[in-house]
């Protein structure tokens, strides 16, 4: 037999809903799981948009009583985790539904995380650390991008060190997501950018990581090709919701995809950047995109030709070097038209600082199933390559 | 190299973690978490169980109850599905039920949250157990419960009751005493030639002691004590009966072996139905030829002191205790008393005081006293005979009740 061919993969999803008014399902799902005070988790942005709004209307359609937590900030930091908790402890809630993007869906597993095991939430950092279930969690997400609604991952900033810690649990991975597709009409450019080219990531990253599964491979190729035809045409007419939905679709597919098969070098060292830097966590990932690619080609060189038919590359008959050229180019093309080709000395980054995001990156829990194992120099020449 | 560095080896086992193969890889369940409270719940249910007092969860706006305990069920006989499903005017009187449910109603809005009811339970078998139920409002996810608490105080009410008979008994036995000391001669009489002095304490409230004195027309005195077996309350009323029918014959003016031969006539049916004995001393004292005539149903003898010869004698005379026999012949004996000589009657209360190690007071150490003290007034010879028995006894307390007549010849 060939033990290579079948290794063990175990593929986790939750419950999703997806499509137009899965939002308004809030309450129904709350009630069912058996919430009586629910803890509505969102950020500042989104409750302008009006969305958290949205849900506690639905929860209380279903006689549901809720308190509501709005002091999430993008990268959510550890504090907030902490004052979340303890609003949610004070209040007697039994249930969290979040509503935004990754970063209040990551506060609300940090959240679920201290309250239901008490302690401090970077107690927690690293693989398998959670030991008691968190309470129902629903996720409503308004990006397209973090799939933080279906994934195993919660990255929050530890405000004291002003790093990001890697959670990764199946602990922590929500019960239902309701996913819909009018949530992301209310994104600007930027973040609808921002957004996908971090779905992007998590597709590359699942489909050359060596965690990864035929399952997840199906999930990681669609996602990518998705992305690639969508992105442009989702930008340039942001209010058609054919796109968008095509957008949130690619999103899911990408977060069941890196949900399972974990992701690799780019979000090591984005998380050691967005840390450092509380900078959007999408930017990070797509201006260390090409370098990581260039670094770790080598190592699977047939994976990322895939990557590159599925992103409209012809790559037939062509030699492996000029598959990573095409590749490189057709992702650089993607990057400026949508925006996002910042270098990395233009965010406020010195080279001084390094050696200290190398280590940073080295620890991160992403890193463990890239295709190909770095060096402490190798890290360092990405970064410097990325300025 | 041979085989794979640390770091590819934690590497590794990172990776099987994420890929979700680790021992701690689990979905999120709340099943073992579940299991754990049920347990606690179980063990909680049994302390509740195990609780002697009936508990009882009330649903306030069902008015239902929702939750038993067992020991409720066992005091009252029926099963907790039985108990579930009646109201709970059927196991408290009405009069409970409406002031608890007045209680749960409005106690919250005045800031009350428990009351404490007196009343019974009906059990299924008809009987009424006393109990002391408190009552105690929770909310619980926002509805409202009445925990009540009933504990059976059968017991506590027998031992209420024991202690109000008991103080009821003790002030009617204090209303008999003084009934009974009421009885005794109040003060005694002024007769020239002699001078006299009585005295009688029960050893509990009633006693079977009795003394008289009282003065004839002709310059005769009649002197008795009486001593009816026991000091219960029969004893106290045989005495009652023991005095009327002496005064009634002492008016006749009968001699005193006449006298006892009457009243063993008329008493000894009255002493027989009551399984009592009386001993009696009866005498009576011409004044002015100084001839004492005395008779003794089976008395202590009384003690004479005489004077003139420093010397005692024991009053003797033959003749039967009263209630023994239907009809006794009592001799009756004459002495002629001088100046100066004294006649102590007295109940074995006196001679037979216990010093508590099995040693009593005894004759000897009467006749010492008397002797000692045979000049003062009568009512300083008994205080002295008194002091002495008290001196002898100690702290042991009294077990007979202790009569006294003095009579000094002038």
């Amino acid at each position: 037999m060939e033990s290579d061919e079948f290794p063990l993969r175990k593929f986790v999803a939750p419950e999703f809903i997806f499509g137009v008014d899965a939002r308004n399902l809030a309450g129904r799902y709350a009630k069912n799981f058996g919430g009586r005070k629910v803890l509505v988790v969102t950020d500042p942005g989104v409750k302008a948009a009006g969305w958290s709004d949205q849900a506690i209307a639905s929860l209380e359609e279903s006689g549901l009583e809720y308190v509501l937590f709005d002091g999430v900030t993008s990268n959510p930091k550890s504090h907030e985790v902490a004052t979340g908790a303890a609003l949610y402890r004070q209040e007697g809630c039994n249930a969290i539904v979040a509503v935004g993007g990754g970063s209040p869906m990551d506060c609300a597993k940090g959240i679920g995380i201290v309250s239901a095991n008490s302690g401090e939430i970077v107690d927690f950092e690293g693989v398998d650390r959670v030991e008691q279930s968190i309470p129902p969690l629903i996720c409503i997400p308004t990006t397209a991008g973090s799939a933080a609604d279906v994934s195993q991952f919660a990255i929050i900033t530890d405000s004291v060190r002003q790093t990001k810690i890697a959670i990764i649990s199946k602990m922590i991975v929500p019960d239902v997501a309701l996913i819909d597709p009018v949530t992301t009409t209310s994104m600007s450019q930027d973040l609808t950018s921002q957004t996908a080219l971090d779905a992007l990531c998590h597709a590359i990253e699942a489909f050359v990581s060596t965690a990864h599964s035929a399952i997840t491979d199906l999930y990681a190729l669609q996602a990518i090709r998705s992305i690639s035809s969508n992105l442009l045409p989702t930008l340039s007419t942001p209010e058609n919701l054919g796109f968008r939905g095509r957008m949130m679709l690619a999103s899911l597919e990408a977060g069941l995809a890196f949900s399972n098969a974990s992701l690799g070098l780019i979000h090591a060292m984005a998380h050691s950047l967005g840390g450092m830097l509380d900078a959007p966590h999408g930017e990070c990932n797509a201006l260390l995109l090409p370098h990581v690619i260039d670094f770790n080609f080598p190592a699977v060189p047939e994976r990322y030709t895939r990557i590159a038919g599925a992103m409209g590359v012809s790559t037939v008959d062509m030699p492996p070097d000029d598959i990573l050229a095409a590749l490189h180019s057709r992702i650089n093309c993607l990057l400026q038209a949508s925006g996002v080709s910042r270098p990395l000395s233009s965010m406020g980054v010195s080279r001084d600082d390094i050696h200290m995001l190398t280590l940073k990156a080295l620890d991160d829990p992403c890193i463990f199933t890239n295709p190909r194992q770095p060096s402490r120099e190798d890290i360092e020449a990405i970064y410097d390559r990325a300025f | 190299m041979t085989g794979p560095s640390d770091k590819e080896r934690s590497w590794d086992l990172e990776r099987e973690k994420i890929i979700g193969l680790g021992e701690r890889s689990l979905r999120k369940t709340y099943y073992p978490e579940l299991q754990q409270k049920l347990d606690e719940l179980e063990r909680f249910r049994a302390l509740i169980d195990q609780s002697n007092d009936c508990i009882f969860l009330l649903h306030v706006a069902s008015n239902r109850f929702i939750d038993v305990n067992e020991s409720a069920c066992r005091q009252l006989g029926s099963s907790r599905q039985d108990l579930l499903s009646s109201h709970w005017d059927r196991i408290f009187p009405d009069e409970a039920v409406s002031r608890a449910m007045e209680s749960l109603a409005g106690g919250l809005e005045q800031g009350w949250d428990r009351d404490t009811i007196t009343t019974w339970m009906h059990s299924s078998s008809g009987e009424e157990i006393p109990v002391e139920m408190t009552i105690r409002v929770v909310t619980f996810h926002k509805d409202l419960y009445g925990v009540a608490v009933a504990r059976d105080i059968t017991e506590r009410k027998r031992a209420e009751k024991a202690l109000l008979d008991n103080s009821r008994m003790l002030r009617d036995m204090e209303l008999a005493k003084q009934i009974q000391l009421s009885l005794l001669p109040t003060a005694p009489p002024q007769i020239p030639g002699v001078s006299l002095a009585g005295y009688c304490l029960p050893a509990t409230h009633v006693g079977g002691d009795y003394y008289h004195f009282s003065p004839r027309d002709n310059g005769i005195v009649d002197l008795a004590v009486a001593d009816v077996s026991g000091h219960s309350i029969g004893a106290a009323l045989m005495t009652a009966e023991t005095r009327v029918v002496l005064r009634a014959q002492l008016a006749t003016g009968s001699s005193a072996g006449r006298i006892l031969t009457s009243m063993n006539e008329i008493l000894s049916e009255d002493l027989g139905r009551s399984e009592l004995f009386i001993t009696l001393f009866c005498a009576s004292f011409d004044t002015v030829s100084r001839t004492l005539t005395y008779a003794n149903a089976g008395h202590s003898p009384p003690l004479l002191f005489s004077q003139a010869e420093n010397s005692f004698q024991w009053l003797d005379a033959d003749g039967l205790i009263l209630g023994i026999s239907d009809s006794v012949i009592f001799e009756e004996k004459h002495l002629q008393l001088e100046s100066g000589d004294v006649l102590l009657l007295y109940t074995d209360g006196v001679t037979e005081a216990d010093n508590g190690s099995g040693l009593l007071f005894g004759n000897e150490r009467l006749c010492k006293i008397l002797c000692s003290c045979h000049r003062e007034s009568p009512q300083t010879i008994i205080d002295t005979i008194l002091l002495n028995v008290a001196a002898f006894s100690g702290t042991i307390p009294m077990e007979d009740d202790v009569t006294m007549v003095v009579m000094k010849v002038e």
